[in-house]
């Protein structure tokens, strides 16, 4: 029992957990189902207020966050992400649907990369696979 | 995976996207409502914003959904819609009757699409026209400062349709002293306050002088709280539920994070948000007696329904509160229990002399009991876990009436009562094509024109109420009318005509129904506009039947029609009731028993035509399962009636 249980909570040290943050449930699912090959652990939150809540209980190893949500705008959420020295380390993917003029002011706020939508489920592997390396 | 398979998509973003088609649908109507003055007053201000904003949001979402299943007319659509709402939010556009036309014209050929692509997999749709009709919107800005557009909304809304003593005097001190007050309030909170600004103030005030219940709700999370499932998403559903969230603030201090509410609401808050939550109303402060002496209208509160309801379409698939499937997965994990206690025993007794027997035994009985209990149980949470409100089929109506009024020049005000009443998803499915006709009939035969009504003595608009009600272990859903009401010599006339009725044989309000279910019948709502268009009287009634349901008509020439239509509550699992013939059982579903009784085979009276039985002084045909199923004619005494 004991063996097994530190042999469980080895895979979950270094499995990643990522933070889906995204209001609608299709799009989450299509997240997860391209990001299916990193063998990731996923929270999802689909406003900004309950990812702040899933950021102060669980470890997040990266975030994939959408802009346009109820509650609190996706900027604000990254905002706060990146200005606590606890988070601001996490990896940030903006994926939305404002098109190429937004991805500036994206990326000045301190996201890592942004994805427009729609997007293929090989570019957003690509990109995550390439921000959990550079961990 | 250069694209996602859409197979493993489809089903979720066909419910996702007739969700958001659905609350475009009665967001558009509660906007119309506004514009039309028909709303309370106090309902409007804080509703305008939050319902452009929803629609803004729904279209914004309906464009990135569409996008990612590659549905590109149903994108474009969106997108165009959603540049309509994002005018009027950055008030470069305001709203009228005709924005509010195109964009429910709009979002009509968006379900089309939509319906389309998920069907057929058709994916090219002729959307130019409805496309250049919407963005013309875009092209001729309707804002004019100086002669405001009659009837249209202006943003801010307050200034148009909101007579509150505040908002005429805005600017002198009378404001200032007041917001003072409720700072002092707010003063337990210094992280709340400095991030208030003027408008929430305003909207807080505006809510209390309308005799509203304000509350500060302070939620901190926890994991422990969460794995109780109780998290900020959770609390804010339960909180908006009859009410407005007036704002939400994060409050951060090094990495502990809590988050704050103003909430505006009709009716207290539940019970539950006090437990998790740490609450203070804004009621009961300085603010009242402050403004007595300015004459507070009579406090009206709102209706109990959420202002701008969020509404679920039919669909095949179910999303299911995490409550009840754990009280599922509870049961599931107790028969496991009793299953295992239960192979224990057998274990035992296979290898045991006879004197451990009597106690396994025991134990076995005790197992046998609590597994019975335990499958009933599970049984009822099953069926919970089924259950839907009727509100997913009312609320298809609001939209089904508009449109018919419109096309007909009519005037009905259609009241909903009772759509939290639950029921099984199946029968929801079941229920709304009968509901559409029946609700299209009522407002194109039953409900009279304005002038018609005038001269009758009659409010010019007509009355249309939908209600759903527990009665017993079915579902009784009641439609009311106050139109013309049917009227039934001229039914039976057209019966006799086409020889469904022998000249002078009696109708009644049952077989009423039943006539106006003919083919022929038919035929004469498919000439109206509006009726018809769906499905006929004959499939309604056949539809209903189909589920063991039964319709019931009740009318009156001049004062209107009810039909009542009565539902099993599930489908699932029936009560039977198990009839033996010779070797054959029967089950008989219990809600369509009457009454039991047992026949003395003395009592029997042959007769030319087959057997009677008195009873309660009256004779009653008597007909022999077996002869109804032509089985061999097995002994006839009583025991085989069981």
């Amino acid at each position: 029992m004991c063996s097994n249980a530190s042999q469980a909570g080895d895979i979950i040290k270094i499995m990643p957990n990522i933070l889906i943050v995204e209001d609608s449930p299709t799009v989450r699912k299509m997240i997860m189902a391209s990001l299916k090959s990193l063998g990731a652990a996923f929270s999802e939150a689909g406003s900004g207020l309950e990812a702040m809540e899933k950021l102060t209980r669980v470890r997040i190893d990266a975030v994939t966050l959408d802009l346009n949500m109820p509650d609190m705008h996706g900027m604000e959420f990254m905002e706060f992400l990146k200005s606590h020295d606890s988070f601001k380390d996490i990896p940030v993917i903006v994926i939305t649907t404002h098109g190429e003029n937004i991805a500036e002011k994206v990326l000045e706020a301190g996201a890592d990369r942004f994805i427009a939508k729609p997007f293929t489920p090989s570019e957003l592997l690509h990109a995550m696979q390439s921000l959990l390396d550079d961990k | 995976m250069e694209e996602f398979s859409l197979d493993d998509f489809i089903e979720d973003f066909l419910q996702e996207a007739t969700e958001h088609l659905q609350s475009i649908n009665s967001n558009l109507l509660s906007l119309e409502r506004i514009l039309t003055c028909q709303g309370k007053p106090e309902e409007s201000v804080e509703s305008y914003t939050s319902l452009i904003s929803e629609l803004f949001r729904s279209f914004h979402t309906l464009k990135g959904l569409s996008g990612m299943v590659g549905l590109r007319t149903a994108e474009e659509l969106s997108h165009v819609m959603e540049s309509v709402l994002r005018d009027i939010q950055k008030e470069k556009m305001e709203v009228n009757q005709e924005v509010i036309d195109r964009l429910f014209e709009g979002t009509k050929t968006l379900k089309t699409v939509v319906v389309g692509f998920v069907n057929h997999g058709q994916k090219t749709h002729d959307i130019q026209g409805m496309y250049d009709y919407i963005s013309k919107l875009l092209d001729t800005p309707n804002t004019n400062p100086t002669t405001p557009q009659e009837g249209a909304i202006k943003s801010p809304p307050q200034e148009q349709f909101v007579q509150q003593p505040t908002q005429e005097t805005e600017t002198n001190g009378h404001e200032q002293d007041s917001t003072q007050t409720l700072e002092d309030t707010l003063n337990l909170y210094p992280e709340v306050k400095s991030l208030l600004e003027k408008e929430d103030y305003d909207n807080l005030y505006s809510a209390i002088e309308s005799g509203k219940f304000a509350y500060l709700v302070v939620f901190s999370p926890s994991t422990d709280k969460a794995e109780h499932g109780k998290n900020v998403s959770q609390l804010r559903e339960q909180m908006s539920e009859g009410g407005v969230l007036l704002k939400s603030i994060p409050l951060i201090k090094k990495d502990n994070v809590r988050f704050a509410f103003l909430v505006s609401r009709s009716k207290p808050l539940p019970v539950e948000v006090f437990q998790d939550a740490e609450v203070t109303p804004l009621k009961e402060d300085g603010i009242r007696i402050l403004k007595s002496d300015s004459e507070t209208p009579e406090a009206i509160p709102a209706p109990e329904q959420p202002l701008a309801p969020t509404t679920h379409p039919v669909t095949t698939s179910l999303r299911i509160d995490l409550d009840k499937l754990d009280e599922v997965m509870r049961l599931v994990s107790e028969l496991v229990v009793v299953k295992s206690r239960i192979d224990d025993q057998v274990t035992k007794l296979a290898s045991s002399k006879d004197d451990g027997k009597e106690n396994s035994i025991e134990i076995l009985e005790q197992s046998v009991s609590q597994l019975d209990k335990n499958l009933r149980d599970m049984r009822a949470a099953v069926t919970r876990a089924r259950m839907v409100p009727l509100s997913e089929v009312f609320n298809h109506m609001p939209l089904v009436v508009r449109d018919l009024t419109r096309a007909q020049n009519k005037e009905v005000r259609l009241v909903l009562e009772g759509e939290h009443t639950q029921i099984d998803k199946v029968m929801i499915e079941r229920l709304l094509d009968p509901l559409v006709h029946l609700v299209r009939n009522a407002v194109t035969h039953g409900i009279e024109n304005r002038a018609e009504r005038t001269a009758a003595g009659k409010p010019a608009f007509g009355s249309l109420i939908l209600r759903g009600t527990w009665e017993g272990d079915q579902i009784l859903i009641e439609l009311a009318d106050d139109g013309r009401g049917i009227d039934a010599d001229q039914i039976k006339e057209k019966a006799v005509q086409l020889g469904f009725l022998e000249p002078g044989q009696t109708v009644d309000e049952t077989n009423l129904i039943e006539l106006l279910a003919k083919p022929g019948f038919s035929t004469l709502d498919e000439a109206h506009l509006g009726a018809g268009r769906g499905i006929g009287m004959e499939v309604v009634l056949r539809n209903i039947r189909a589920v063991g349901g039964s319709i019931e008509l009740d009318t009156k020439p001049g004062i209107g029609s009810v039909f009542r239509l009565l539902m099993p509550l599930t489908l699932t699992i029936l009560d039977a009731i198990i009839a033996r013939v010779g070797s054959e059982r029967y089950a008989i579903p219990r809600h369509t028993v009457e009454e039991v009784i047992e026949i003395d085979p003395a009592e029997v009276i042959k007769v030319e035509s087959g057997e009677i039985i008195p009873f309660r002084s009256q004779p009653l045909v008597l007909i022999r399962l077996s002869d109804l199923f032509h089985l061999p004619h097995a002994e006839r005494d009583s025991a085989n009636m069981g």
